[in-house]
């Protein structure tokens, strides 16, 4: 009997898989996109109280691939808004809340070209489908990329933002936050250096300000919590001016600055072998473009001073400052959190920053348009080629065939050759082995006059600058006679003939008297 | 006088060198607002935009740019000192026509051999305010291809319905064969060339740089200063100070440029302009493209256009560069995945509010 009541109460709380074997969770906080070229991105996601938007399972098939665990959970971590007049600073997340409260519920309308997602009975979210820049680009075709696209709405004070992850058909995620609303702060002395007055209202300094997004990615990539391994790459200058690039793979927790001076970049990396290079390894690329404002207060806020940070998985730590607040017997920061423990066979976990200073302008007066702030995470060698081409990327030109050539040493040429390309490419025309004095141009015509005699064999290429096509013919040039022709000759045999038989008729009788 | 002269002359010249073949493009969003550009494709350089206006909704229809265009593409190799310019007399740049597999819009023919394709795509929510409902934007996509080599890339201007302009270069084609040791890992810049003409008089804009640096005595606070540039000059980013730039005219409205994606900076160069973010320099039509210029008696790049001169009464021309790092990885086999680069010029002051309807 207690063996039923166990296997009922299994049953009735066990968060049943769906048909998709990837994300594990209910269907309602399961979301799955299939797109036309063949990938497929699966997940789970919910609406926390304090972090509103959280992603879970996050899975990404490439087109004809097999599907690889990306992340466990994706979120974010801090809103921290610091004021120029560091009278006050907010820590959205902590102090308030993106969710619950200040989630805001959607309508169609908000969401009017996509669908509306339901979490604990609210439209919580919205999921469209974008499109835009280019996934790769040829001569003859072109693939877009698309994406899909997430959000959920948060109010926070004046502030509405716009919490969004885009998921790209090439296997890219980029977490993108969108700041609307109307402004916050403002201040009635007018002459403090720390804002601006707008059109309208003489009265009112509304304060510059800093927003400092943080996010927390929990990287899980393939079938192993524990085998990613985190790298920064860099370049430096040699001596003579060479640019090298430089690897550091980290073996125990790290903060780490931007230095936009030696191209840092992060990489994620599924298990690599120990003797492969970074760019040849499976994995994931944090490229920091995004870097225009940095703040930092080293003395009252210390983790300010970094901007990526690799950490071992812990649930206690899960805000980028002020956790403590929710967690009294963890730390508080995320600086703290980089305390030297090991990161080889851990569950890992890179915490990034992106900060936008904003400075006010009358266009922000109710109501303000969003300015978007996100970075990118872009695969790198999770795909065996290009994802989503299919069949050649070039045609190769067509070369007409070309018999072998006669010409006499000496006589003019003037002859084209001729090509066709499908992708109707520019095609220009080479050749080796002409006899002297004949040339070649680029337009493929043949002209000048052979100065020598014998035969030569020719290579002529055409190419379209990514292939190339050739053919072989062989070109007589005949030898100039030394000055009278055959038939200068047989004329002069004939006339010579007819003089002899001339002569013959004249000759004396006596010679016939004999 | 003289320069008055010279300015109406290069006025005069710079609207002959920017209209003729140049095609029309107006597009008018459900809100009202309204781009009207001239697009042309240049053998040079690709894809330009001349006499851009933007209408807001409840204001006037104002000239923003006279020219907009790349002005160079600098791709250095890793592993070597050499940089190649994918732009200008020594190279091939040659032009791609477009076609119906390769533009996902409307395909617009500038002459025989050239065309650029339009495209109107919805933007990510415009506004929002708590529950009221969101307000949605558009924005429209002009673009072009051009190709070097193996190398194809898309020149794309977006023009939002609020007026934003968003230039971005994005690089493609066939990856390229590299020596032996080495990985094709290449350090790529690309500049672009705006010449402002706020309104329609040029010569009343002016520079300003913006500075917030941090006061740590004064509780680390941020004064905002902002210090007109009068000369033509190459400027950097400066991050802590959360430096950035505005163009303003006469009436105090103009564009801000916010150096957002920067964080990828080329501080080693054979090339010193190469080693700045922006240059400001008073407007000559001769001078196109930052380096390898190709007009005949003209400077030949951006060391010798930015040379002290007054930026006083002169119309100004910005040139903005942003670098990325082409890191090959087996997505690029056999085509690049796209390397894309952008930024944005963000009106400032046009209006006194949201030219959109309030939320309220």
């Amino acid at each position: 009997m207690k063996q039923l009541a166990l296997i009922l109460i299994l049953l009735l709380s066990h968060t049943w898989p769906t048909a998709d074997a990837q994300a594990q969770c209910d269907s309602g906080s399961l979301i799955t996109q299939q797109f036309d070229n063949g990938a497929r991105w699966s997940m789970c996601w919910d609406s926390r109280i304090r972090e509103n938007l959280v992603l879970s399972d996050v899975y990404y098939t490439p087109p004809d691939g097999e599907p690889g665990k990306v992340l466990s959970e994706a979120r974010l971590s801090q809103l921290h808004v610091a004021y120029d007049d560091s009278d006050v600073t907010y820590n959205d997340i902590t102090q308030f809340g993106l969710g619950g409260g200040y989630l805001v519920d959607l309508k169609q309308e908000d969401c009017p070209i996509g669908e509306l997602l339901i979490a604990q009975n609210r439209p919580a979210a919205c999921k469209w489908l974008a499109d835009g820049h280019d996934n790769f680009r040829m001569r003859n075709r072109a693939s877009s990329a698309h994406s899909l696209n997430l959000f959920s709405v948060s109010q926070v004070g004046s502030y509405a933002y716009i919490i969004s992850w885009l998921f790209y058909d090439d296997g890219a995620i980029e977490p993108q936050i969108g700041a609307s609303g109307a402004l916050q702060r403002s201040s009635n002395a007018i002459t403090l250096p720390f804002g601006r007055l707008l059109q309208g209202d003489s009265d009112t300094l509304w304060l510059s300000h800093t927003h400092n997004y943080y996010w927390h990615l929990d990287f899980d990539l393939g079938s192993s919590a524990t085998d990613d391994v985190v790298a920064e790459s860099r370049f430096t200058f040699d001596s003579n001016g060479i640019r090298r690039q430089e690897t550091q793979v980290f073996t125990r927790e790290a903060a780490r600055q931007i230095d936009p001076a030696s191209a840092t970049a992060w990489h994620i990396l599924d298990n690599p072998l120990e003797s492969e290079p970074i760019n040849k390894a499976r994995g994931y690329t944090i490229e920091p473009l995004r870097y225009g404002h940095r703040l930092v207060r080293e003395e009252t806020e210390p983790y300010t001073e970094y901007d990526f940070f690799i950490t071992k998985a812990n649930d206690c730590e899960r805000f980028a400052s002020q956790n403590a607040r929710f967690n009294p017997d963890c730390l508080n920061h995320v600086l703290q959190y980089v305390n030297d423990e090991s990161l080889i066979d851990q569950d890992l976990v890179v915490w990034h920053r992106v900060s936008f200073h904003h400075v006010p302008r009358s266009e922000d007066q109710r109501h303000m348009h969003s300015h978007w702030d996100g970075f990118l995470i872009e695969p790198s060698n999770v795909h065996g080629s290009s994802p989503g081409l299919s069949g050649q990327p070039n045609q190769s030109p067509r070369l007409d065939a070309i018999g072998n050539q006669q010409n006499q040493q000496g006589q003019s040429i003037d002859w084209h050759v001729h090509a066709s390309d499908a992708d109707n490419d520019p095609l220009s025309y080479t050749a080796t082995g002409l006899p002297p004095g004949v040339t070649l141009a680029l337009d493929g015509t043949f002209s000048g006059a052979a100065s020598s005699a014998g035969v030569f064999t020719v290579v002529l290429k055409v190419s379209d600058t990514i292939a190339t096509t050739e053919q072989t013919f062989s070109w007589n040039i005949e030898k100039k006679s030394s000055g009278l022709g055959t038939g200068f000759y047989l004329a002069m045999l004939a006339f010579l003939i007819v003089v002899a038989r001339r002569l013959s008729y004249s000759m004396p009788r006596q010679q016939s008297n004999l | 006088m003289m320069r008055y002269l010279l300015f109406i002359f290069a006025s005069l010249a710079a609207s002959n060198a920017n209209t003729q073949e140049c095609q029309e493009i107006t597009h008018t969003f459900s809100s009202g607002a309204n781009w009207r550009v001239c697009a042309n494709v240049s053998d040079t350089y690709g894809l330009s935009l001349s006499a851009m206006h933007y209408f807001a909704p409840g204001d006037a229809p104002r000239q923003v740019l006279q020219a907009l265009h790349p002005a160079q593409i600098l791709y250095a190799q890793n592993g070597t000192s050499s940089s190649e310019f994918l732009l200008g007399e020594a190279s091939q740049h040659v032009s791609v026509l477009l076609d119906g597999n390769t533009c996902d819009g409307d395909r617009i023919a500038i002459s025989g051999d050239k065309n650029v394709c339009t495209v109107v795509r919805p933007l990510p929510i415009l506004a929002k305010y708590g529950t009221r409902q969101a307000l949605h934007g558009e924005a429209i996509d002009i673009y072009s291809a051009s190709a070097h080599e193996s190398i194809i890339w898309r020149n794309n201007v977006r023009l939002t319905e609020d007026g934003r302009i968003i230039p971005s270069l994005s690089l493609s084609g066939l990856r390229r064969p590299v020596s032996a040791g080495e990985d094709g890992t290449a350090t790529i810049q690309i500049t672009w060339r705006m010449a402002f003409s706020l309104n329609s008089e040029g010569r009343d804009d002016r520079i300003e740089q913006f500075d917030f640096p941090l006061n740590r005595i004064a509780g680390n606070r941020r004064e905002m200063h902002v210090r007109p540039i009068d000369t033509e000059a190459l400027l950097s980013v400066a991050r802590d100070d959360f430096r950035a730039w505005r163009v303003v005219d006469q009436t105090g409205a103009g564009y801000y440029l916010d150096p957002q994606n920067s964080g990828y900076q080329t501080v080693s160069s054979a090339y010193n302009w190469a080693k700045f973010d922006l240059a400001v320099t008073a407007f000559n039509d001769c001078e196109r493209l930052a380096y390898n210029n190709p007009t005949q008696n003209c400077a030949a790049g951006l060391d010798d256009f930015t040379d002290g001169e007054s930026l006083a009464d002169r119309a100004l021309v910005l040139w903005y560069t942003q670098s990325r790092i082409y890191r090959p990885r087996s997505e690029d086999n056999p085509v690049i995945s796209s390397l894309h680069s952008e930024f944005e010029l963000l009106p400032f002051e046009w209006t006194a509010s949201s030219p959109f309807e309030s939320l309220d």
